[in-house]
């Protein structure tokens, strides 16, 4: 069912031979950008997992986000290796979003949009108190060896992101993908047709909130100091929706698309125009949504549906004449 | 030996202080097909709803195959053999009409090519083939019924539960369909129709049960039901 051209691997084998072999010759700020681009696929992949598969927009995947930087932190600081400090604070976010998950898909639309919002809000205001010993509103530092650089930190995001697409493209032509798709489109109905809806439902949170706790974990250790401000920050929240919406929900192209456009957006007015940078996102997400509802990918996706669709229909007129 | 694969026993549904089905009894026996008929509002429907688990009965027991089936969820129901279509037209609108009808087999063990085949099978029985790429959504009315109707045998049902099969067909299909009807119970398929084309159902149906304000007023063949005076008093009022 996986629907892989060859041209699609070739591009793709293209593409991480390149990405894999680069590094070496990158001067540390391109590095970063590259490496911030790699988290944001990542994350945006997560959250279309959700939100473009399955149709439940969350406004809080951040606490997803905050568990894998804490849980990161907590480890490191017991001495335990980085990468399964990062590896364990991923399935820990994963287990998390099945618990808060559990009650929350009782709700559906804005109901459980909110309902999200207030389990990343909760998680804000609780890693802030004193009594939990993570260091309260300061937080806590971590201490990695300085002669790391940025290269490990591109590869971990670079793993994490090839690793999230692919399962995104696995999961869209899959039976399991099919389930989902239809508890998007018709939740009732797909529970009458015989879909397990809540199951379904619940695997997906835990692969989406893996993928997020992951870059938590990656984040934590390349910050090296984590607070509840930079853990559970509501713009993590809004990016994946923005980078997911912009690019397409729904695809497994778009998410990068719109990871893309973000990097890029951030750097021109970083450098321009700084102030008004919320401004122009807004700005930005609100034309894609007047002119290309279905994103800046899936309106190309639809475009070239559209025209396939079309030729058909005109090479069967053409035959049977 | 048991010929029953539904039956209802004194079930009752009601919405705060509406009862929309009052102490419901009736069965289906397996290979037939039943109608029911009734004015609107007389919870035919919420019958339909009942049996397929979207709702939960508040008294009474429903029986499918000997097994009691209230409170399992309308998955568990599906997986037990029923199959449903709806009134409205509800298609995964933003799923083509081939991925429409492979929903239902998303558990399967079976090979993918297998049920491919069947999906186009009965596209082409439906004269729905050429439209298999497009979005459900792109389908008219009538025809996302087709899609409908092609999605619930995709399940293989033992039981299929129809809400108005026949509402804005073509009446050149609504005979075929008819007639595909007739050729499912000889294949031991057993369904329920909720039609207000009661002309149709009259057609196919071995017995029907009409139903007003929630209750069953009637049931017998259906010849003998068009001239029940009650039938006839509930359609044409009581005055």
């Amino acid at each position: 069912m996986i629907g892989l051209k060859v041209s699609h691997i070739v591009i793709f084998i293209v593409s991480i031979t390149i990405l894999s072999s680069i590094p070496i010759f990158l001067s540390e700020f391109t590095l970063h950008l590259l490496f911030i681009l790699f988290i944001y696929i990542t994350l945006a992949q997560a959250f279309n997992m959700l939100a473009g598969f399955c149709g439940y927009l969350s406004l809080g995947h951040v606490a997803y986000y905050g568990i894998g930087m804490y849980i990161t932190a907590v480890l490191v600081r017991f001495g335990q290796p980085l990468s399964i400090a990062c590896f364990c604070s991923a399935a820990s976010a994963g287990v998390f979003g099945l618990v808060v998950s559990l009650p929350l898909f009782r709700l559906r639309g804005a109901s459980f949009a909110l309902g999200t919002l207030a389990i990343s809000t909760f998680m804000h205001t609780l890693f802030s108190q004193e009594w939990l010993g993570l260091g309260g509103s300061a937080g806590l530092v971590l201490r990695i060896p300085y002669s790391y650089g940025k290269i490990p930190f591109y590869f971990a995001s670079f793993i994490a992101a090839v690793l999230v697409t692919l399962i995104t493209k696995l999961i869209r032509h899959s039976r399991f993908g099919l389930a989902l798709l239809s508890i998007r489109e018709d939740e009732d109905v797909a529970e009458v047709l015989g879909v397990k809806t809540l199951k379904e439902k619940l695997k997906i949170i835990w692969l989406s909130a893996f993928f997020t706790g992951l870059c938590g974990g990656i984040m934590a250790l390349y910050m090296g100091h984590i607070c509840p401000d930079n853990a559970f920050p509501l713009t993590i929240s809004l990016q994946m929706q923005f980078m997911s919406i912009l690019g397409g929900l729904g695809t497994v192209i778009g998410p990068i698309v719109g990871a893309v456009t973000l990097v890029g957006l951030d750097s021109l007015i970083t450098f321009t125009i700084r102030e008004l940078n919320t401004f122009f996102y807004a700005l930005i997400i609100l034309l894609t949504m007047i002119f290309m509802p279905d994103g800046i990918w899936g309106t190309f996706v639809e475009y070239r549906r559209k025209r396939v669709l079309k030729s058909n229909n005109h090479r069967k007129e053409g035959g049977s004449q | 030996m048991n010929n029953k694969i539904l039956e209802l026993k004194h079930v009752t549904k009601r919405f705060g202080g509406i009862v929309a089905v009052n102490d419901c009894s009736l069965h289906v026996d397996n290979a037939t097909i039943v109608g029911i008929i009734g004015p609107n509002g007389s919870g035919k429907t919420t019958l339909l709803n009942l049996i397929n688990g979207i709702y939960k009965p508040d008294s009474g027991e429903i029986i499918f195959k000997g097994r009691i089936i209230n409170g399992l969820s309308p998955s568990s129901i599906a997986s037990l053999g029923i199959g449903r279509t709806f009134q409205i037209p509800r298609v995964f609108k933003k799923l083509t009409v081939l991925e429409n009808l492979l929903v239902p087999t998303v558990y399967s063990n079976a090979d993918h090519s297998e049920f491919l085949m069947k999906a186009k099978s009965l596209l082409r029985f439906f004269g729905l083939d050429h439209l298999a790429n497009y979005y459900a959504s792109e389908l008219s009315g009538g025809q996302q019924k087709l899609v409908e109707l092609a999605r619930a045998l995709m399940m293989d049902p033992s039981l299929l539960l129809l809400d108005e099969p026949t509402a804005g067909i073509h009446p050149d299909l609504k005979d075929k369909l008819l007639h595909y009807f007739s050729q499912l119970k000889l294949r031991g398929i057993s369904i329920v129709i909720v039609s207000h084309d009661t002309h149709s159902v009259m057609k196919v149906c071995d017995k029907i049960i009409v139903m007003s304000s929630g209750s069953i007023i009637c049931e017998g063949l259906p010849r003998d039901v068009t001239s029940n005076p009650k039938v006839i008093e509930a359609y044409l009022g009581g005055a």
